[in-house]
Protein backbone atom coordinates (compact mmCIF):
# COMPACT_ATOMS: atom_id res chain seq x y z
CA UNK A 1 0.00 0.00 0.00
CA UNK A 2 1.13 3.58 -0.71
CA UNK A 3 0.67 6.44 1.69
CA UNK A 4 -1.84 8.91 0.25
CA UNK A 5 -1.37 11.37 3.10
CA UNK A 6 1.18 11.57 5.88
CA UNK A 7 2.55 13.98 8.42
CA UNK A 8 5.86 14.24 10.21
CA UNK A 9 6.53 15.77 13.62
CA UNK A 10 3.58 18.16 13.53
CA UNK A 11 3.51 20.92 16.13
CA UNK A 12 0.71 23.41 16.57
CA UNK A 13 -0.10 25.76 19.43
CA UNK A 14 -2.96 28.17 20.01
CA UNK A 15 -1.26 31.05 21.80
CA UNK A 16 0.74 29.40 24.55
CA UNK A 17 -1.48 26.30 24.61
CA UNK A 18 0.06 23.38 22.68
CA UNK A 19 -2.45 21.38 20.63
CA UNK A 20 -0.03 19.11 18.73
CA UNK A 21 3.38 18.27 20.15
CA UNK A 22 5.09 16.11 17.54
CA UNK A 23 2.66 13.86 15.67
CA UNK A 24 3.77 11.60 12.84
CA UNK A 25 1.25 9.52 10.94
CA UNK A 26 0.71 7.85 7.58
CA UNK A 27 -2.55 6.83 5.90
CA UNK A 28 -2.64 4.42 2.97
CA UNK A 29 -4.78 4.67 -0.14
CA UNK A 30 -8.21 3.26 0.67
CA UNK A 31 -7.48 2.97 4.38
CA UNK A 32 -10.03 4.05 7.00
CA UNK A 33 -8.33 5.60 10.03
CA UNK A 34 -10.05 6.66 13.26
CA UNK A 35 -8.47 9.38 15.37
CA UNK A 36 -9.63 9.02 18.95
CA UNK A 37 -8.87 10.85 22.18
CA UNK A 38 -10.45 12.89 24.93
CA UNK A 39 -11.82 16.40 24.39
CA UNK A 40 -9.01 18.91 23.97
CA UNK A 41 -6.43 16.23 23.16
CA UNK A 42 -5.67 17.73 19.75
CA UNK A 43 -7.49 15.22 17.54
CA UNK A 44 -9.51 17.82 15.58
CA UNK A 45 -6.41 20.00 15.19
CA UNK A 46 -4.61 16.99 13.71
CA UNK A 47 -7.45 16.40 11.24
CA UNK A 48 -7.53 20.10 10.27
CA UNK A 49 -3.75 20.10 9.67
CA UNK A 50 -3.95 16.96 7.51
CA UNK A 51 -6.84 18.46 5.53
CA UNK A 52 -5.03 21.76 4.91
CA UNK A 53 -7.67 23.72 6.81
CA UNK A 54 -5.02 25.06 9.17
CA UNK A 55 -1.25 25.09 8.83
CA UNK A 56 1.01 23.58 11.51
CA UNK A 57 3.61 25.71 13.29
CA UNK A 58 6.24 23.17 12.25
CA UNK A 59 6.44 19.73 10.70
CA UNK A 60 5.29 18.49 7.32
CA UNK A 61 2.01 17.38 5.76
CA UNK A 62 2.48 15.42 2.56
CA UNK A 63 -0.37 14.56 0.20
CA UNK A 64 0.30 12.25 -2.72
CA UNK A 65 4.04 12.81 -2.39
CA UNK A 66 3.89 16.62 -2.21
CA UNK A 67 4.11 18.93 0.77
CA UNK A 68 0.91 20.85 1.33
CA UNK A 69 1.67 22.58 4.64
CA UNK A 70 3.67 25.27 2.85
CA UNK A 71 1.09 25.96 0.13
CA UNK A 72 -0.69 29.33 0.10
CA UNK A 73 -4.34 29.71 1.03
CA UNK A 74 -5.51 29.66 -2.62
CA UNK A 75 -3.73 26.43 -3.51
CA UNK A 76 -4.86 24.71 -0.32
CA UNK A 77 -8.40 25.84 -1.04
CA UNK A 78 -8.28 24.27 -4.52
CA UNK A 79 -6.82 21.07 -3.04
CA UNK A 80 -9.60 20.86 -0.46
CA UNK A 81 -12.22 21.34 -3.16
CA UNK A 82 -10.80 18.86 -5.67
CA UNK A 83 -8.93 16.15 -3.74
CA UNK A 84 -10.60 16.13 -0.35
CA UNK A 85 -14.14 15.59 0.86
CA UNK A 86 -15.57 16.65 4.22
CA UNK A 87 -18.28 15.20 6.42
CA UNK A 88 -18.65 17.08 9.68
CA UNK A 89 -21.25 16.92 12.39
CA UNK A 90 -23.18 20.11 11.77
CA UNK A 91 -23.77 22.99 9.47
CA UNK A 92 -22.16 22.04 6.22
CA UNK A 93 -25.18 22.15 3.97
CA UNK A 94 -26.28 25.51 2.63
CA UNK A 95 -29.73 25.89 4.21
CA UNK A 96 -31.19 27.95 1.33
CA UNK A 97 -30.28 25.34 -1.30
CA UNK A 98 -32.09 22.07 -2.01
CA UNK A 99 -30.36 18.74 -1.38
CA UNK A 100 -29.64 18.46 -5.13
CA UNK A 101 -28.20 21.99 -5.33
CA UNK A 102 -26.03 21.32 -2.30
CA UNK A 103 -24.50 18.24 -3.90
CA UNK A 104 -24.07 19.92 -7.29
CA UNK A 105 -22.50 23.09 -5.85
CA UNK A 106 -18.89 21.87 -5.32
CA UNK A 107 -18.94 20.23 -8.76
CA UNK A 108 -20.02 23.47 -10.43
CA UNK A 109 -17.44 25.44 -8.42
CA UNK A 110 -14.84 22.94 -9.63
CA UNK A 111 -15.67 23.72 -13.27
CA UNK A 112 -17.96 20.79 -14.12
CA UNK A 113 -20.59 21.79 -16.66
CA UNK A 114 -24.04 22.43 -15.22
CA UNK A 115 -25.85 19.51 -16.86
CA UNK A 116 -23.15 17.01 -15.96
CA UNK A 117 -22.89 18.40 -12.43
CA UNK A 118 -26.60 17.93 -11.80
CA UNK A 119 -26.57 14.46 -13.35
CA UNK A 120 -23.73 13.39 -11.07
CA UNK A 121 -25.42 14.99 -8.06
CA UNK A 122 -28.63 13.10 -8.82
CA UNK A 123 -26.76 9.80 -9.15
CA UNK A 124 -24.99 10.33 -5.85
CA UNK A 125 -28.20 11.20 -4.02
CA UNK A 126 -29.76 7.98 -5.34
CA UNK A 127 -26.64 6.05 -4.36
CA UNK A 128 -26.83 7.24 -0.75
CA UNK A 129 -30.44 6.10 -0.58
CA UNK A 130 -32.35 9.34 -1.16
CA UNK A 131 -35.07 9.10 -3.79
CA UNK A 132 -36.40 11.89 -6.00
CA UNK A 133 -38.83 13.12 -3.35
CA UNK A 134 -35.90 14.28 -1.24
CA UNK A 135 -33.81 15.87 -3.98
CA UNK A 136 -35.69 19.14 -3.99
CA UNK A 137 -36.12 19.52 -0.26
CA UNK A 138 -34.25 22.06 1.81
CA UNK A 139 -31.86 20.63 4.47
CA UNK A 140 -34.12 21.94 7.24
CA UNK A 141 -36.91 19.65 6.02
CA UNK A 142 -34.75 16.52 6.13
CA UNK A 143 -34.12 14.28 9.15
CA UNK A 144 -30.63 14.26 10.66
CA UNK A 145 -29.80 10.98 8.95
CA UNK A 146 -31.10 12.18 5.57
CA UNK A 147 -29.13 15.43 5.86
CA UNK A 148 -25.98 13.45 6.63
CA UNK A 149 -26.63 11.29 3.54
CA UNK A 150 -26.72 14.51 1.48
CA UNK A 151 -23.42 15.55 3.08
CA UNK A 152 -21.85 12.20 2.14
CA UNK A 153 -23.16 12.53 -1.43
CA UNK A 154 -21.72 16.03 -1.63
CA UNK A 155 -18.35 14.92 -0.27
CA UNK A 156 -18.10 11.87 -2.56
CA UNK A 157 -19.41 13.56 -5.73
CA UNK A 158 -16.06 15.27 -6.31
CA UNK A 159 -14.41 11.81 -6.19
CA UNK A 160 -11.99 12.75 -3.43
CA UNK A 161 -8.81 10.85 -2.68
CA UNK A 162 -9.29 11.47 1.03
CA UNK A 163 -12.50 12.06 2.95
CA UNK A 164 -12.16 13.84 6.29
CA UNK A 165 -14.92 13.24 8.82
CA UNK A 166 -15.23 14.92 12.24
CA UNK A 167 -17.75 13.17 14.51
CA UNK A 168 -19.78 12.17 11.43
CA UNK A 169 -22.61 10.65 13.45
CA UNK A 170 -22.44 12.96 16.46
CA UNK A 171 -26.00 14.20 16.10
CA UNK A 172 -27.62 10.86 15.22
CA UNK A 173 -29.18 8.03 17.21
CA UNK A 174 -27.64 4.54 17.30
CA UNK A 175 -29.55 3.09 14.34
CA UNK A 176 -29.02 6.11 12.08
CA UNK A 177 -25.34 6.12 13.12
CA UNK A 178 -24.91 2.49 12.04
CA UNK A 179 -26.63 3.17 8.72
CA UNK A 180 -24.56 6.27 8.03
CA UNK A 181 -21.28 4.54 8.90
CA UNK A 182 -22.06 1.52 6.75
CA UNK A 183 -22.91 3.88 3.90
CA UNK A 184 -19.86 6.10 4.39
CA UNK A 185 -17.35 3.25 4.60
CA UNK A 186 -19.09 1.32 1.82
CA UNK A 187 -19.03 4.10 -0.78
CA UNK A 188 -15.49 5.12 0.18
CA UNK A 189 -14.22 1.55 -0.20
CA UNK A 190 -15.79 1.21 -3.63
CA UNK A 191 -14.09 4.43 -4.74
CA UNK A 192 -10.76 3.55 -3.00
CA UNK A 193 -11.16 6.80 -1.06
CA UNK A 194 -9.25 6.96 2.22
CA UNK A 195 -11.14 8.15 5.29
CA UNK A 196 -9.61 10.06 8.18
CA UNK A 197 -12.24 10.25 10.88
CA UNK A 198 -12.24 11.93 14.27
CA UNK A 199 -14.53 10.27 16.77
CA UNK A 200 -14.79 9.72 20.48
CA UNK A 201 -17.29 6.89 19.91
CA UNK A 202 -15.71 3.40 20.04
CA UNK A 203 -18.61 1.96 18.04
CA UNK A 204 -17.84 4.42 15.23
CA UNK A 205 -14.08 3.86 15.43
CA UNK A 206 -14.82 0.14 14.98
CA UNK A 207 -15.67 0.84 11.33
CA UNK A 208 -12.07 1.93 10.75
CA UNK A 209 -9.23 -0.35 9.68
CA UNK A 210 -7.03 1.17 12.38
CA UNK A 211 -7.26 3.66 15.20
CA UNK A 212 -4.80 6.06 16.76
CA UNK A 213 -5.30 7.79 20.09
CA UNK A 214 -4.24 11.41 20.61
CA UNK A 215 -3.32 12.28 24.16
CA UNK A 216 -1.93 15.70 25.13
CA UNK A 217 -1.06 16.47 21.53
CA UNK A 218 0.82 13.22 20.89
CA UNK A 219 -0.17 9.81 19.59
CA UNK A 220 -0.42 7.21 22.35
CA UNK A 221 2.68 5.10 21.91
CA UNK A 222 4.61 8.09 20.55
CA UNK A 223 4.68 9.87 23.90
CA UNK A 224 8.00 10.83 25.36
CA UNK A 225 8.13 8.77 28.50
CA UNK A 226 9.43 10.49 31.62
CA UNK B 1 -4.77 -15.86 39.78
CA UNK B 2 -5.95 -12.38 40.80
CA UNK B 3 -4.72 -12.84 44.37
CA UNK B 4 -1.28 -13.74 43.05
CA UNK B 5 -0.90 -10.53 41.05
CA UNK B 6 -2.63 -8.51 43.76
CA UNK B 7 0.01 -9.61 46.30
CA UNK B 8 2.81 -8.77 43.85
CA UNK B 9 1.26 -5.39 43.07
CA UNK B 10 0.78 -4.48 46.70
CA UNK B 11 4.32 -5.56 47.55
CA UNK B 12 5.71 -3.41 44.76
CA UNK B 13 4.74 -0.37 46.81
CA UNK B 14 6.77 -1.53 49.82
CA UNK B 15 7.68 -4.71 51.76
CA UNK B 16 4.77 -5.76 53.97
CA UNK B 17 3.53 -8.31 56.49
CA UNK B 18 0.80 -10.73 55.59
CA UNK B 19 -1.83 -8.95 57.66
CA UNK B 20 -0.92 -5.60 56.04
CA UNK B 21 -1.36 -7.15 52.62
CA UNK B 22 -4.77 -8.50 53.59
CA UNK B 23 -5.77 -5.08 54.94
CA UNK B 24 -4.63 -3.29 51.76
CA UNK B 25 -6.31 -5.90 49.55
CA UNK B 26 -9.61 -5.66 51.41
CA UNK B 27 -9.47 -1.85 51.25
CA UNK B 28 -8.42 -1.40 47.62
CA UNK B 29 -9.32 -4.50 45.67
CA UNK B 30 -11.78 -6.78 47.45
CA UNK B 31 -14.97 -5.22 46.02
CA UNK B 32 -17.03 -6.82 48.79
CA UNK B 33 -15.10 -10.11 48.81
CA UNK B 34 -12.39 -9.89 51.51
CA UNK B 35 -9.46 -12.28 51.24
CA UNK B 36 -9.16 -14.98 53.92
CA UNK B 37 -5.92 -14.98 55.92
CA UNK B 38 -5.34 -18.55 54.81
CA UNK B 39 -5.43 -17.51 51.16
CA UNK B 40 -3.04 -14.61 51.78
CA UNK B 41 -0.41 -16.87 53.38
CA UNK B 42 -0.93 -19.70 50.89
CA UNK B 43 -0.42 -17.22 48.05
CA UNK B 44 2.70 -15.75 49.68
CA UNK B 45 4.13 -19.24 50.23
CA UNK B 46 3.59 -20.09 46.56
CA UNK B 47 5.14 -16.80 45.42
CA UNK B 48 8.14 -17.41 47.69
CA UNK B 49 8.54 -20.94 46.33
CA UNK B 50 8.54 -19.53 42.79
CA UNK B 51 11.10 -16.86 43.65
CA UNK B 52 8.71 -13.97 43.05
CA UNK B 53 8.79 -12.72 46.63
CA UNK B 54 11.35 -13.14 49.39
CA UNK B 55 11.33 -12.90 53.15
CA UNK B 56 13.12 -9.85 54.50
CA UNK B 57 14.51 -9.27 58.00
CA UNK B 58 11.85 -7.91 60.33
CA UNK B 59 13.08 -4.60 61.72
CA UNK B 60 9.95 -4.04 63.80
CA UNK B 61 11.21 -3.86 67.41
CA UNK B 62 7.85 -3.55 69.12
CA UNK B 63 8.55 -6.72 71.07
CA UNK B 64 5.60 -8.65 69.72
CA UNK B 65 5.75 -12.17 68.32
CA UNK B 66 8.18 -12.73 65.46
CA UNK B 67 6.56 -12.07 62.10
CA UNK B 68 7.51 -12.58 58.51
CA UNK B 69 7.84 -9.61 56.19
CA UNK B 70 7.76 -10.06 52.44
CA UNK B 71 9.32 -8.12 49.55
CA UNK B 72 8.89 -8.47 45.82
CA UNK B 73 11.95 -9.82 43.96
CA UNK B 74 13.25 -8.66 40.56
CA UNK B 75 11.60 -11.72 39.00
CA UNK B 76 8.35 -10.83 40.78
CA UNK B 77 8.50 -7.26 39.45
CA UNK B 78 9.10 -8.51 35.91
CA UNK B 79 6.18 -10.97 36.18
CA UNK B 80 3.89 -8.25 37.53
CA UNK B 81 4.81 -5.71 34.85
CA UNK B 82 4.38 -8.26 32.10
CA UNK B 83 0.87 -9.01 33.37
CA UNK B 84 0.01 -5.33 33.83
CA UNK B 85 0.96 -4.47 30.25
CA UNK B 86 -1.00 -7.38 28.78
CA UNK B 87 -4.51 -6.78 27.41
CA UNK B 88 -7.14 -9.23 28.57
CA UNK B 89 -8.97 -11.17 25.84
CA UNK B 90 -12.12 -9.16 25.08
CA UNK B 91 -15.01 -10.78 26.90
CA UNK B 92 -18.03 -9.57 28.87
CA UNK B 93 -17.68 -8.81 32.57
CA UNK B 94 -14.01 -7.91 32.60
CA UNK B 95 -14.55 -5.06 35.05
CA UNK B 96 -12.88 -6.75 38.00
CA UNK B 97 -9.65 -7.56 36.14
CA UNK B 98 -9.47 -4.17 34.42
CA UNK B 99 -9.98 -2.41 37.75
CA UNK B 100 -7.39 -4.63 39.43
CA UNK B 101 -4.74 -3.88 36.81
CA UNK B 102 -5.28 -0.12 36.93
CA UNK B 103 -5.22 0.07 40.74
CA UNK B 104 -2.15 -2.15 41.01
CA UNK B 105 -0.31 -0.19 38.31
CA UNK B 106 -1.15 3.05 40.14
CA UNK B 107 -0.14 1.55 43.47
CA UNK B 108 3.31 0.45 42.29
CA UNK B 109 5.63 1.55 39.53
CA UNK B 110 3.55 0.29 36.59
CA UNK B 111 2.13 2.49 33.85
CA UNK B 112 -1.67 2.33 33.81
CA UNK B 113 -1.85 4.06 30.40
CA UNK B 114 0.26 1.29 28.87
CA UNK B 115 -2.27 -1.28 30.04
CA UNK B 116 -5.28 0.88 29.16
CA UNK B 117 -3.91 1.47 25.64
CA UNK B 118 -3.33 -2.27 25.16
CA UNK B 119 -6.83 -3.06 26.45
CA UNK B 120 -8.37 -0.41 24.20
CA UNK B 121 -6.62 -1.93 21.18
CA UNK B 122 -7.81 -5.43 22.10
CA UNK B 123 -11.41 -4.29 22.66
CA UNK B 124 -11.50 -2.25 19.47
CA UNK B 125 -10.08 -5.13 17.47
CA UNK B 126 -12.88 -7.37 18.79
CA UNK B 127 -15.45 -4.63 18.21
CA UNK B 128 -14.19 -4.26 14.63
CA UNK B 129 -14.68 -8.00 14.04
CA UNK B 130 -18.22 -7.85 15.41
CA UNK B 131 -19.03 -4.70 13.43
CA UNK B 132 -17.90 -6.37 10.19
CA UNK B 133 -19.99 -9.45 11.03
CA UNK B 134 -23.02 -7.21 11.60
CA UNK B 135 -22.91 -5.71 8.09
CA UNK B 136 -25.25 -7.84 6.03
CA UNK B 137 -26.14 -10.21 8.91
CA UNK B 138 -29.68 -11.48 9.49
CA UNK B 139 -31.79 -9.51 11.99
CA UNK B 140 -31.47 -12.08 14.77
CA UNK B 141 -27.70 -12.05 14.39
CA UNK B 142 -27.72 -8.24 14.27
CA UNK B 143 -29.49 -8.12 17.65
CA UNK B 144 -26.97 -10.48 19.25
CA UNK B 145 -24.03 -8.61 17.75
CA UNK B 146 -25.49 -5.24 18.88
CA UNK B 147 -25.64 -6.58 22.42
CA UNK B 148 -22.01 -7.75 22.38
CA UNK B 149 -20.86 -4.47 20.82
CA UNK B 150 -22.65 -2.36 23.45
CA UNK B 151 -21.00 -4.35 26.24
CA UNK B 152 -17.58 -3.76 24.73
CA UNK B 153 -18.50 -0.10 24.31
CA UNK B 154 -19.27 0.17 28.03
CA UNK B 155 -15.80 -1.19 28.83
CA UNK B 156 -14.23 1.21 26.35
CA UNK B 157 -16.03 4.19 27.88
CA UNK B 158 -14.69 3.11 31.26
CA UNK B 159 -11.18 2.88 29.78
CA UNK B 160 -11.43 6.43 28.38
CA UNK B 161 -12.80 7.89 31.59
CA UNK B 162 -10.22 6.11 33.73
CA UNK B 163 -7.45 7.28 31.42
CA UNK B 164 -8.66 10.86 31.93
CA UNK B 165 -8.77 10.39 35.69
CA UNK B 166 -5.35 8.80 36.21
CA UNK B 167 -3.69 11.90 37.71
CA UNK B 168 -6.50 12.31 40.23
CA UNK B 169 -6.56 8.58 41.05
CA UNK B 170 -2.81 8.45 41.56
CA UNK B 171 -2.99 11.46 43.88
CA UNK B 172 -5.71 9.84 45.97
CA UNK B 173 -3.99 6.45 46.20
CA UNK B 174 -0.71 7.97 47.35
CA UNK B 175 -2.30 10.40 49.81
Amino acid sequence: MNAIIECHDLHKAYGTTPALAGVSLSIDTGEVLAIMGPSGSGKSTLLHCLAGIITPDSGQVIYDGQRIDCLGDDKRSVLRRTAFGFVFQFGQLVPELTALDNVALPLLLGGVKRREGYDRATQWLMRVGLDNDHHHQLPGHLSGGQAQRVTIARAMAVEPAVLFADEPTGALDSLASQQIMELLVGVAQQAQTSIVMVTHEPSIAAYADREVVVRDGRLAGQEVRA
Amino acid sequence: MSATYAMLGLLEGQPSYGYELKKAYDHLLAMGKPLAFGQVYATLARLRRDGLVSEVPDTDSSGGPERTKYAITAAGTATLHEWLAQAEPSAPHLQATMYLKVVLALHGQGEPNRYLDAQRRAHLARMRELTHQRIGASIDQVLILDHAIFHLEADLRWIELTSSRLTQLKGELHR
